[in-house]
């Protein structure tokens, strides 16, 4: 066991002004993972503690905040990686609602603007659309995004911009355009090349470093950057 | 919107235009090169200068629309671009004219 | 922001200042260079080119525009498909040939004051 120093920035939009920083100190076993230290604070020490999380198991993506000033989840974060100071903030760039919960509207406004679902209106064969292993393996990376928006709060055009698609929405957008079942590609390219999309991005690769899926999230970008552009000339010929 | 895809990859042609256009002008300026007259210089200085103020201003806009929001102002932002890269390419060309 | 500072974020915010930077600078390049035809300005311009601050600040904008080249250089493989993993590499590879650049380079500018 040893003692652990929790500063979380505490704020309730609906009765303070600005947020506060508030310290907890917590004993934590190595084991333990950083979501068990803000359970034990939750538990013992202060019940309005507020924080999103579900599965514990880094699936479902609620518990994404920002940790020592970078991105991830906290149920993925081992304490024992950790140093004995930890400052824990909400994510940037999404309105607080209470503490560390987030309002995250905005970021799966994004998402539903790049259609995120399959469209093909080919009548469907009777067991399900078939994919050979290339195929799949093509999108099986940008398939394995949690939508925890660790992503899109790190991205510093997203936090001057918020008209700006965002890191995810183009994952997610990658994610269709390459599928093999899927029709809609100019649709789909059309959602994404305008000047809010693709091109606000800059390679920071903020987004790389903050996905706790490890998603190569700028390569993909820049893969959908290089077919607009072959596309571009393919049909100016 | 088509517009945005030729801009980026334009963006990105006048660098490498300017990074071989500049090593020559650094080149010609500071380590007494050869003097800038005939027909090639002149093509050279003339794309050369135009690729820096694509560039330059392309940039900017580029910047401008990510801490612009109202859409108005951006128009605003733009048309004052616009007017000073096309106002700075004539003095470009006037010098060139020289 | 606070956010933490990485290779990728710090050449991001070296490549809008210094892009900034040059844009401005190509104005007052070529308000400089309109004066051509002017000799006693020009005459002006010129005495004030041997100014050692002014050589000094030749010497920035060198370095300004060796940074957003070789960053730029750095941007435009990335995009060409050279994988991610490689990006703060090349970070690091850009700074250290362009920093051998900037020295071989200012010295034709500062070689005369310092
Ligand atoms: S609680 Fe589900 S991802 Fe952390």
């Amino acid at each position: 066991m040893k003692t652990y120093n929790f500063k979380i920035k505490r704020f309730n939009p609906s009765e303070e002004s600005s947020p506060q920083w508030q310290e907890f100190s917590v004993q934590m076993d190595p084991m333990e993972r950083l979501l068990d230290g803000l359970i034990k604070i939750k538990d013992n020490s202060d019940g309005t503690l507020t924080f999103r999380r579900s599965c514990a198991h880094g699936i479902c993506g609620s518990c994404a905040m920002k940790i020592n000033g970078k991105n991830g989840l906290a149920c993925q974060t081992l304490i024992k990686n950790m140093p004995e100071r930890i400052t824990i903030e909400p994510l940037a760039a999404y309105p607080v609602i209470k503490d560390l919960v987030v309002d995250m509207t905005q970021f799966f406004m994004k998402s539903e603007e790049v259609l995120p679902y399959l469209i093909n209106a080919e009548t469907p064969p009777e067991r399900e659309r078939l994919q050979s292993k290339d195929e799949q393996q093509k999108i099986l990376e940008s398939i394995t995004c949690i939508m925890c928006g660790s992503c899109t709060s790190s991205c510093p055009t997203y936090w001057s911009d918020k008209e700006y698609l965002g890191p995810a929405a183009l994952l997610k957008a990658y994610r269709f355009i390459f599928d093999s079942r899927d029709r809609a590609f100019d649709e789909r390219l059309g959602r994404i090349i305008h000047a809010q999309g693709l091109w606000r991005c800059h390679s920071i690769y903020n987004c790389v470093e903050a996905c706790p899926k490890e998603i190569d999230i700028t390569g993909h970008i820049t893969e959908l950057k290089r077919l607009a552009v072959k596309n571009f000339f393919k049909r100016n010929k | 919107m088509r517009k945005e895809v030729f801009e980026w990859f334009f963006l990105r042609i006048t660098g490498v235009i300017l990074l071989a256009g500049l090593t020559l002008h650094f080149y010609t300026m500071h380590y007494n090169g050869p003097a800038q007259t005939g027909p090639y210089w002149r093509a050279f200085n003339f794309i050369f200068l135009l690729s820096a103020i694509y560039h330059g201003f392309n940039g900017l806009l580029g910047i401008m629309i990510e801490y612009v929001h109202s859409r108005a102002l951006q128009k605003i932002f733009e048309g004052v671009l616009i007017v000073t890269a096309l106002a700075l390419t004539g003095i470009g060309i006037y010098i060139l004219s020289v | 922001m606070r956010y933490r500072l990485r290779a990728g974020s710090f050449a991001w915010m070296i490549q809008r200042i210094s892009g900034v930077a040059l844009t401005i600078y190509i104005f007052f390049h070529l308000y400089y260079l309109s004066s051509l035809r002017d000799p006693v300005k020009f005459e002006l311009l010129r005495k004030l080119l041997d100014d050692p601050f002014v050589k000094f600040g030749e010497a920035g904008l060198l370095l300004l525009v060796i940074a957003h080249s070789f960053n730029g250089i750095r941007l435009i493989l990335l995009d060409m498909g050279v994988p991610t993993r490689m990006q703060k590499t090349l970070f690091f590879i850009a700074a250290l040939t362009g920093g051998i650049i900037f020295f071989i380079g200012s010295w034709p500018i500062l070689g005369g004051i310092l």
